[in-house]
C-alpha cells in the first residue's frame, strides 16, 4: 500500500499496532526457535520476498502475488512468520519504494499481523477438526492461505472506513476488495499448498505446523508395535 | 533417507533465485488487486519516496540477500539471547 491512502491518525495507530505486534513476535520467536529450524526462517523470508516479485494474472486486467503470511506460519511458526513478513515489507519499502514509508505500519499490520494470525488460526482449527493424516496438511495450508488473503483485504477495507483520505461508499469498496482478493487468494492457496507439500515430502520434521501430527504418528506406530 | 538441511536450504535458495531472475520476467504487468480497487474507486495516494533500487533480476537478488541476512542475523541474535 502506498502513502496517502489513510490519514495520519489511522497510519499512526497501525504503526503502534505493528510495533506492538513485532515486539510480541520477538518474544514469541525465542520460544518457537529450535537449533534445527533457525536457518529456515531466513530462507522462508527470502522465498516470500522472491515470490512476491512474481505477479500472476487473475483476469480482467488484474494481477495478484503471494502474500506469504500463512505459508510462513505453517513452515516456521506464527511468531517467526510475523518477523519474516515484517522484514520483507521493510526491505521492499526502504530499498524499492514498494509500499509507502508512512504506510509501513499499515502494511505490516495487514500483511504481517492479520495475514499470519488468520492463516495460523485457520491451520490450528482445521488441523484439529479435520486432519487425520499429515498428507492433508498442504490442503489445510492452502485453505488457510486463501482465508488469510481475504481477511487482510477485509481488514484494509475496515481501516479505510476508519481513516481513508477520500470518502467512498465502503460497501462498494468491501465487495471490490474482497472479490478481487478472493480470486488472488486462490493463487495464494495453490502456491502455499505446493510449497508445503514439497517440504513435507522431503523433510516433514522441518515443517512447524506438522510437529503435532508427526508426534501423534510416532505414538500410533509405537502403540501398533506393542499390540 | 532424509536429505540434509543444508541441501534443502540450497534448493530453497536456488528456487528463490530462479523466481527472481527467470520467473519474474514473465510476471503479469497488470495492476494488482489493491491498485485495481484504488483506481476504480478513486482512492488518492501520495507521491512515493524515491527508490534506492528498482526491481530487476540483479537488484531483486540484492533485496533477497538483504532479507536473508537481516532475518538470519535476527534469528541468531534471538537464539543467543534465550
Amino acid at each position: 500500500m502506498p502513502d496517502g491512502f489513510l490519514d495520519a491518525v489511522t497510519s499512526t495507530a497501525t504503526g503502534v499496532l505493528a510495533i506492538g505486534g513485532v515486539a510480541a513476535a520477538l518474544r514469541g520467536t525465542k520460544r518457537e526457535l529450535s537449533e534445527r529450524t533457525t536457518p529456515l526462517v531466513g530462507l522462508c523470508a527470502t522465498f516470500v520476498f522472491a515470490a512476491q516479485m512474481v505477479n500472476f494474472p487473475v483476469g480482467a486486467g488484474t494481477s495478484g502475488h503471494l502474500i506469504g503470511g500463512a505459508l510462513a506460519a505453517v513452515l516456521v511458526g506464527p511468531w517467526s512468520a510475523i518477523l519474516c513478513m515484517s522484514v520483507v515489507i521493510i526491505v521492499q519499502s526502504l530499498l524499492f519504494a514498494d509500499g509507502g514509508i508512512t504506510a509501513l505500519g499499515t502494511n505490516i499490520t495487514l500483511m504481517g499481523l492479520v495475514s499470519v494470525a488468520v492463516g495460523w488460526a485457520c491451520v490450528v482449527v482445521l488441523r484439529r477438526a479435520l486432519l487425520r493424516s499429515i498428507r492433508w496438511l498442504p490442503v489445510v495450508a492452502g485453505i488457510s492461505a486463501w482465508a488469510s488473503v481475504v481477511a487482510s483485504s477485509a481488514a484494509f477495507t475496515g481501516l479505510y472506513a476508519l481513516g481513508g483520505t477520500v470518502p467512498l461508499p465502503m460497501s462498494k469498496v468491501l465487495v471490490a476488495m474482497v472479490g478481487w482478493h478472493a480470486l488472488i487468494g486462490l493463487g495464494e492457496a495453490v502456491i502455499t499448498g505446493l510449497v508445503v507439500a514439497s517440504v513435507l515430502s522431503t523433510r516433514p520434521d522441518l515443517v512447524y505446523a506438522a510437529r503435532p501430527l508427526i508426534a501423534a504418528r510416532t505414538l500410533e506406530i509405537r502403540t501398533g508395535a506393542t499390540s | 533417507m532424509k536429505p540434509p538441511t543444508r541441501r534443502l536450504a540450497g534448493v530453497a535458495l536456488l528456487v528463490a533465485a530462479a523466481l527472481i531472475t527467470i520467473v519474474s520476467r514473465f510476471a503479469s504487468k497488470a495492476p494488482d488487486g489493491l491498485t485495481r480497487v484504488a483506481t476504480d474507486n478513486g482512492m488518492a495516494s501520495a507521491p512515493s519516496h524515491e527508490p534506492l533500487l528498482s526491481y530487476g533480476p540483479a537488484t531483486g537478488l540484492v533485496g533477497a540477500l538483504v532479507v536473508l541476512l537481516l532475518v538470519s542475523g535476527l534469528m541468531l541474535l534471538l537464539r543467543k539471547g534465550r
